[in-house]
């Protein structure tokens, strides 16, 4: 079942990936975007008569192991899958509504693709099939940023990762024998190397993650377009750490270390990207930072859920990709036209629909109050209040700062964006649908949301970044700088002076210099004995006696 | 049927004396090369054929009555491992050919040294005995000594550097096979000199002259010394391709003198091979990331995939492990010499069209979207992107090098994660728009023949990831 819309979400890629002409691009897109609804359609029938089914083949066979290609349908994988299907298809409705791209049928094949090289992931069971689908993301993230100069480090570092990760299998096949997922248990038994392979497992999937120190990968793409920026933080790299933490928690779990890691890099990253988000004041880096903030937080909440998926995670999941849409309307009201990221020059434009944004906010912080509420009993509540007290502080002094303090920019010079009632209609619905049944009572609900409206307007330390010499540490990109002379330039120089003393003064000048001078002394002393006469006969003479005598001697 | 073996080695002989009857100053000779080559992967192609309806363990022979009186047969031998090799080779070579100049094309005594070339590896990659392997291992020195003059090199002195290191070997290779000759009559098999018995002190000097002699070929510290040197001087893609051949010469002898087993006499010195080699890879790493030009990151690459395979065939013989990781090895090594040369290809061609026009070595790509994403595809199967049979191997080569030793693995894993990392700056490097924003200038792109050429490649590679012997009917 899954296998079937896999091999649709293929088809239909292809399909989407035709070029053709711009007036063309318009009705294909429009019609990949219907064929996407059904294959959606098919996979809600699925989820509904919760089908179930195993699609399985042996691609390769190897005295390694057999490749076997798995795509299971369960009720638990069509629960995982489900999320970014919905990511998925509200990122090709939004990219038909507000022309994303000048290709947009192209762009769409690359988010299809992605999607299926995801579910490929989520149903893996082998090793080999694991890291196809996870290589093949990474490239999909290369095709959906489409800018060289923002991909540098985001590459950079999931290679690495990748990697990591790589070395992690190798390890795990080299003790087990064998490329299924669900042997790493007898992995864990066996238990060589454990805390190796959960520090690296774990740093491979925070560099994936993007999490505090390795944020400065997805940091660079700051400067890309903002929609598919958010494509990136909710499908692409992050999404494969989820994955991957959830297939490998019961083997990186058998370590030490495992608890105190997890926790430390995701306190470090809640702390890191609330400040960072504070002192930042481009508006897409602190999108940036509230995604590593989520995903700190969606991992603390997963690793108290026993690293099982459930439906209050996939209602999060999506509550936060819809706020991160209104985040995107707030740009598209205000800065787009002009890529004006710089939140000091944001401009408010459109009244009406700026306030239609702020509402869709405020529900969405509603609804994820909510849900956190519900997973508040299960989990770290330290964790959750401090969480949801950083983001609510961070989010309401970035739209104090738009909303609420006046711009020296002349507001003429922003053109009168009409707001498009398809996209209300669309968020409507999609906020509908998540609305989460919550534990706790309206009335509290609601006057949480009034709070948050009278913090937006009286946030405190809205003006942290121009007074906060932390900041200056965020703002110099300081971590950057550590990356370029605490490990890049430590390589170089060591790579130059083993270069410099191996190559050119041990080589070339002892053994290559040292045996050349060798042969010149030899030459010099044979040229010796010809020029004196004497001395040169004697010598020869005595050698052709020594060898006349050898051979005399032999037997 | 078994004479194809003898057609093949005739092949490039043929093509060799028909290249020498062409004209001066015309293509012929570059025609007539590519034609051999085309023919010679034809015939391999046929014999992998012919090799499937063999019984187990699959192999092909062909035996010439040389010398009857003192009992010496020439002996060709191929199984699955040595045509693989062959077929690399020889796509890796019509790359290189494809990726030579018009001007180029017209010099008729590249090609017919080439093809002289073409013939010693082809017999060495078939040779089935002591004496086949020494005569085609000894020489295909001096076609590559010529080739590498014929391409006016600026620093001779490391073409005669290069020349006696390899001399050196061959002389050594000599020494014990006619050491050894004391203790067998008539010609011996490659895998069966092992299992020769000789007293140990003469057992440790022959097998010591054996592995220092295949050592000298492959880039392992001091050896490398040559080679890179040598690649920073070669401006003819064709003779750079054919001089990083040499190392697979190295690890083949290694692959065939221990198919059964290791010499138990130089047991003991293994554990400092293998030290050496570790050290190599690390510290050419390190080297490598020093460097800022792509062909130095790409030579530094295949310096350390030679090496792992050198690892793999030293440790992994040891623990009967071998039989099953030599066709990993091969596999791997297929695509290995396909993508390698490729890449070399299109970085010499690169180079060439930016010194013509004048413009920078970064951001050079930015002027050329077909061949940079040519370029990228190449390096991101380099680096382990799992849409090639290298990807695939590379990872049981790999997790049984875990297997025997964890440190080791860890080591050999830390060095291809820095080169990996450090090419792939570079490719980012070759790309970067920054430098040439207000600076456009008119490059030509990738032709079309080439990018058809590329294409078919590229579809070569990835249908080795879906069976590696796709291609056995």
């Amino acid at each position: 079942m899954i296998a079937l819309t896999t091999f649709l979400l293929l088809i239909l890629g292809i399909f989407s990936s035709i070029r053709v002409s711009v007036k063309t691009d318009k009705w294909l897109s429009f019609i990949v975007f219907l064929l996407f609804c059904v294959i959606f359609g098919q996979f809600s029938y699925n989820i509904i008569n919760s089908a179930q089914d195993v699609f399985s083949f042996i691609w390769n066979k190897s005295p390694g192991g057999d490749i076997q290609i798995d795509i299971i349908s369960n009720p638990y994988n069509y629960g995982f899958v489900l999320p970014f299907f919905i990511i998925t298809l509200l990122s090709l409705a939004l990219n038909l509504l507000f022309r994303y791209e000048e290709r947009r049928n192209i762009y769409e094949a690359g988010l299809i693709f992605n999607l299926a090289a995801l579910i490929t992931m989520i149903t893996s069971n082998n090793f080999v099939q694991l890291l196809f689908a996870l290589f093949i993301v990474d490239i999909l993230a290369l095709l959906l940023v489409h800018d060289i100069e923002a991909y540098r480090r985001y590459i950079l570092l999931n290679i690495s990762a990748d990697l990591m990760i790589f070395t992690v299998l190798a390890i795990i096949n080299s003790r087990v024998a064998s490329l299924d997922i669900r042997e790493i248990l007898q992995y864990k038994q066996i238990g060589l190397h454990i805390d190796f392979i959960a520090i690296i497992g774990l740093t491979a999937i925070f560099m994936k993650f993007g999490f505090f120190i390795f944020h400065i990968g997805l940091l660079g793409l700051r400067n890309i377009r903002l929609h598919r920026l958010q494509n990136i933080l909710f499908l692409s790299a992050p999404v494969c750490a989820l994955i991957l933490l959830t297939k490998f928690h019961v083997l990186l779990s058998g370590s030490t270390y495992f608890n105190t890691y997890l926790h430390l890099v995701c306190c470090l990253s809640l702390g890191g990207g609330f400040v960072g988000s504070l002192c930042s004041q481009n508006y897409k880096q602190r999108i940036i930072y509230w995604q590593m903030m989520f995903w700190a937080l969606f991992v603390e909440l997963l690793r108290f859920n026993g690293f099982i998926w459930n439906l209050s995670l996939t209602f999060l999941l999506l509550q936060t990709y819809i706020l991160n849409i209104a985040l995107y309307l707030i740009y598209y009201y205000t800065g787009r036209h002009y890529h004006q990221t710089d939140l000091s020059k944001i401009n408010l434009v459109n009244q009406s629909a700026m306030l239609s944004a702020l509402m869709l906010i405020l529900l969405m912080v509603v609804a994820i109050t909510g849900v956190l509420t519900e997973l508040y009993n299960k989990g770290n509540r330290y964790y959750i209040w401090t969480y949801a007290i950083l983001y609510i502080l961070s989010l309401s002094a970035t739209l104090k700062s738009i909303f609420f303090v006046k711009k020296k920019a002349s507001y003429a010079r922003s053109p009168h964006l009409a707001p498009h009632y398809l996209v209300w209609i669309l968020l409507g619905c999609s906020a509908a649908i998540v609305l989460y049944p919550t534990p706790i009572n309206a009335v509290t609900i609601w006057g949480f949301g009034a709070a948050f409206i009278l913090l937006n307007r009286y946030n405190p330390i809205w003006r942290i970044a121009h007074i906060g010499y932390i900041c200056r540490f965020e703002q110099n990109d300081r971590i950057g700088l550590i990356y370029k002379y605490g490990v890049i330039k430590p390589l170089r120089l060591s790579g130059r002076v083993l270069w410099l003393l191996i190559d050119r003064f041990l080589t070339e000048k002892i053994i290559i210099g040292g045996s050349i001078k060798t042969a010149q002394i030899g030459l010099r002393f044979f040229r010796k004995i010809h020029s004196n006469r004497i001395l040169g006969g004697t010598i020869i003479i005595v050698l052709l006696l020594g060898f006349l005598g050898l051979a005399y001697n032999y037997e | 049927m078994f004479d194809l073996l003898l057609i093949l080695l005739i092949i490039p002989l043929a093509g060799c004396l028909f290249a020498l009857t062409a004209r001066k100053n015309s293509a012929n000779a570059f025609r007539v090369a590519l034609f051999t080559m085309g023919t010679g992967i034809f015939t391999i192609l046929r014999l992998f054929a012919t090799l499937k309806m063999q019984s187990e363990p699959p192999h092909l022979q062909y035996i010439i009555n040389w010398f009857a009186k003192a009992d010496v047969n020439l002996l060709l031998s191929v199984d699955y491992f040595s045509l693989l090799l062959l077929l690399g080779t020889y796509v890796a070579l019509v790359i290189g050919l494809v990726g030579l100049s018009a001007e180029i094309r017209r010099q008729k005594s590249l090609f017919v040294l080439f093809l002289y070339f073409v013939w010693h590896i082809t017999g060495l990659l078939l040779a089935g005995d002591m004496i086949l392997f020494y005569i085609f291992f000894a020489g295909m020195l001096i076609p590559l000594f010529m080739l590498i003059g014929h391409d006016q090199i600026k620093k001779k002195s490391t073409l005669y550097t290069f020349f006696l290191f390899n001399f050196g070997g061959v002389l050594l290779l000599l020494i014990a096979i006619l050491i050894a000759y004391k203790y067998y009559s008539g010609n011996l098999q490659l895998h069966e000199f092992v299992l020769m018995k000789m007293p140990k002190s003469t057992n440790r000097i022959v097998w010591s002259g054996v592995c220092l002699a295949l050592v000298s070929r492959i880039p392992i510290w001091p050896f490398h010394y040559w080679l890179s040197t040598l690649g920073a001087n070669i401006k003819n893609p064709l003779v750079y391709i054919i001089t990083n051949l040499l190392p697979l010469t190295g690890l083949y002898g290694f692959m065939r003198f221990w198919q059964l087993s290791i010499a138990k006499s130089i047991l003991p010195y293994m554990p400092a091979v293998v030290a050496v080699c570790l050290v190599t890879m690390f510290v050419i790493a390190l080297i490598g990331i020093a460097h800022k030009e792509f062909l130095y990151k790409l030579f530094t690459y295949m310096t350390i995939f030679y090496l792992l395979f050198l690892l793999a065939e030293i440790l992994l013989s040891s623990v009967l492990l071998a039989g099953t990781v030599q066709m990993n090895i091969a596999y791997s090594l297929f695509i290995f010499l396909i993508v390698t040369s490729s890449l070399v290809v299109l970085d010499m061609r690169m180079e060439r069209e930016c010194a013509e026009k004048k413009c920078d070595y970064r951001g050079a790509l930015a002027y050329m979207p077909k061949r940079a994403r040519i370029f990228a595809f190449f390096t991101l199967v380099a680096l382990g992107l799992p849409i090639s049979a290298m990807f695939w191997n590379n990872f049981i080569i790999i997790s049984s090098l875990f297997r025997f030793s964890f440190l080791i693995g860890v080591m050999v894993m830390t060095a291809i994660g820095l080169i990996s990392v450090s090419m792939l700056y570079e490719l980012y490097v070759m790309r970067d728009l920054k430098s040439h924003i207000d600076n456009e200038r008119e490059i030509t792109d990738i032709s079309r023949e080439s990018l058809l050429f590329f294409t078919v490649v590229i579809v070569v590679i990835i249908l080795s990831f879906f069976n590696p012997l796709w291609f056995v009917v």
